[in-house]
């Protein structure tokens, strides 16, 4: 305290001769309140301080904000901007996590037997999907990539980086693919759609703005070469640090390597079949004109 | 007026003729179903029997089964060890022996305590714990003083008891702090 200067030992002094701080003697500090002044009048100049002559200007009686004059109304005068157009036609794709994914395999709801697509999530009845909200799919997001550990061979509709490289650490197989409305409806309530006596529907190619992706080796498209994705997984592989472990298994080398057709919804079923649940049987049609139709 | 009138009445009129389904919605993407007397002459329309023609058979039904969903839960698979992957911990029955309450499962072996928000635009938000058997009261005591020791409160927390739906409600979202209480206990 003796290294400071004159004037803070003085000061010191005084305040020890001061009061306690106390709530009847508490005030505010200076600067605390603003006084409001004309912000509008410029007082450094002259004659008019920047007003001008006469008018509304002069006599600060010009009009509130927001106020429109004229003839014209706002909607007519003001371009459209449309941020939300044809909002209700995007597809919708809800999501599911990962570390859902592991509840339902720890919970043994979801067959590791089986390859997992989206008609097994509906059927769990822990995932809803209906094509009256413009949903397309499911949306595999990257909680609890961490902790995943199942070798699996999973189908979705959309997929991040993350996502693909903790499924393909554990030796598992992801594919993503698109469903039209009609497959979804189909997939998200099997049994209703059963009882129709439909035929199966033919999948469709997907639109035009989402044809990239799925034809993407790097999103593993289904659609992409197969050639391209065995470089993509060896090189997500290095870039993440992980080394894409052997499969000695027989039974689950053929588990991994099953796939759809591009134009099949359920696994050992075509479409334009038939299936009656009553007598237990499959009806195929024979028909040159069906077969033409339904081939991929 | 009168003439676009007069075209929907003629459109509607073609339309009951053909049998064309409407096609309004996106959802309805299939191709209209049009009779075929239609799209074909009298002597390019095949013969009857050439469309009806079917395959029955039966090899196949076993993938039918394996797309159906299932009726029940399935029993829990039993794990090596615990926690589980995706973070599960079963229920410690020796643990909860002496206490004069406890909290059941539900049906998918979770525990039932959910957040609620019961006001429009979620103003009002509560945590409800459903399946309280025993000593309510206790139970409602020992959580109060747990949360108000954790969480820095300036006012006592507000709680609600049902005796006859055995649910006690928590004023605020206090899930995971709850959830972690349960467990640690062995519910």
């Amino acid at each position: 305290m003796a290294q400071a200067g004159k004037f803070a030992d003085k000061a010191l002094q005084l305040l020890r001769t001061y009061p306690r701080v106390a709530l009847n003697n508490l005030k505010d500090m200076p600067g605390a309140y603003k006084k409001n002044f004309n912000k509008r009048r410029n007082a450094g100049k002259g004659k008019t301080h920047g007003r001008g002559h006469k008018g509304m200007g002069q006599r600060m009686t010009l009009p509130p904000l927001g106020y429109e004059g004229g003839q014209i109304p706002f909607h007519i005068r003001i371009p459209c901007e449309p941020y939300y157009k044809d909002h209700e036609f995007k597809r919708q794709y809800p999501p599911f996590s990962l570390l859902q994914v592991q509840r339902l395999i720890d919970m043994g709801l979801v067959d590791l037997n089986e390859p997992i697509d989206l008609l097994t999530f509906c059927n769990t009845a822990h995932y809803d999907c209906s094509i009256e909200d413009n949903h397309y799919g499911v949306n595999l997001t990257e909680e609890g990539a961490d902790t995943f550990q199942a070798q699996i061979n999973i189908e979705v509709q959309h997929a991040s980086e993350e996502v693909i490289a903790a499924v393909e650490r554990n030796g598992g197989v992801i594919t993503t693919r698109y469903y039209d409305p009609e497959c979804v409806k189909a997939m998200s309530n099997v049994l209703k759609f059963l009882k129709t006596s439909t035929p199966i529907p033919k999948c469709k190619l997907p639109p035009q703005d989402a044809f990239e992706y799925y034809s993407n080796a790097k999103n593993r498209g289904y659609l992409a070469d197969p050639e391209e994705i065995v470089q993509a997984r060896i090189e997500l592989a290095q870039k993440y640090g992980y080394e894409l472990p052997e499969i000695s298994d027989k039974s689950q080398k053929e588990l991994l390597l099953r796939r759809k057709d591009p134009r099949q919804i359920f696994y050992g079923l075509e479409p334009g079949w038939v299936i009656s649940l009553k007598d237990q049987c499959v009806l195929k049609p024979l028909a040159e004109e069906h077969q033409k139709y339904y081939a991929s | 007026m009168a003439a676009s009138m007069k075209n929907f009445r003629l459109i509607f009129r073609i339309l009951q003729r053909t049998n064309i389904q409407p096609h309004n919605t996106i959802y309805n993407s299939a191709p209209c179903q049009v009779s075929i007397k239609y799209l074909y002459t009298a002597e390019q329309l095949p013969p009857k029997d050439t469309l009806t023609q079917f395959e029955e058979s039966t090899e196949e039904f076993k993938f039918v089964e394996k797309i159906l969903p299932r009726r029940n839960i399935p029993d829990l698979p039993v794990h090596t060890s615990y926690p589980t992957p995706s973070g599960w911990v079963p229920p410690d029955r020796e643990k909860t022996k002496d206490l004069p309450y406890s909290v059941e499962r539900n049906k998918n072996h979770n525990l039932p305590v959910y957040v609620k928000q019961t006001t429009l635009r979620g103003t009002k938000i509560t945590t409800v714990i459903n399946r309280v058997h025993g000593d309510i009261w206790q139970f409602e005591k020992d959580l109060k003083s747990h949360i108000e020791d954790t969480v820095a409160m300036r006012f006592p927390l507000l709680t609600e008891v049902s005796e006859v739906t055995r649910r006690v409600t928590l004023k605020g979202n206090h899930v995971e702090l709850v959830g972690r209480w349960l467990i640690d206990k062995g519910f």
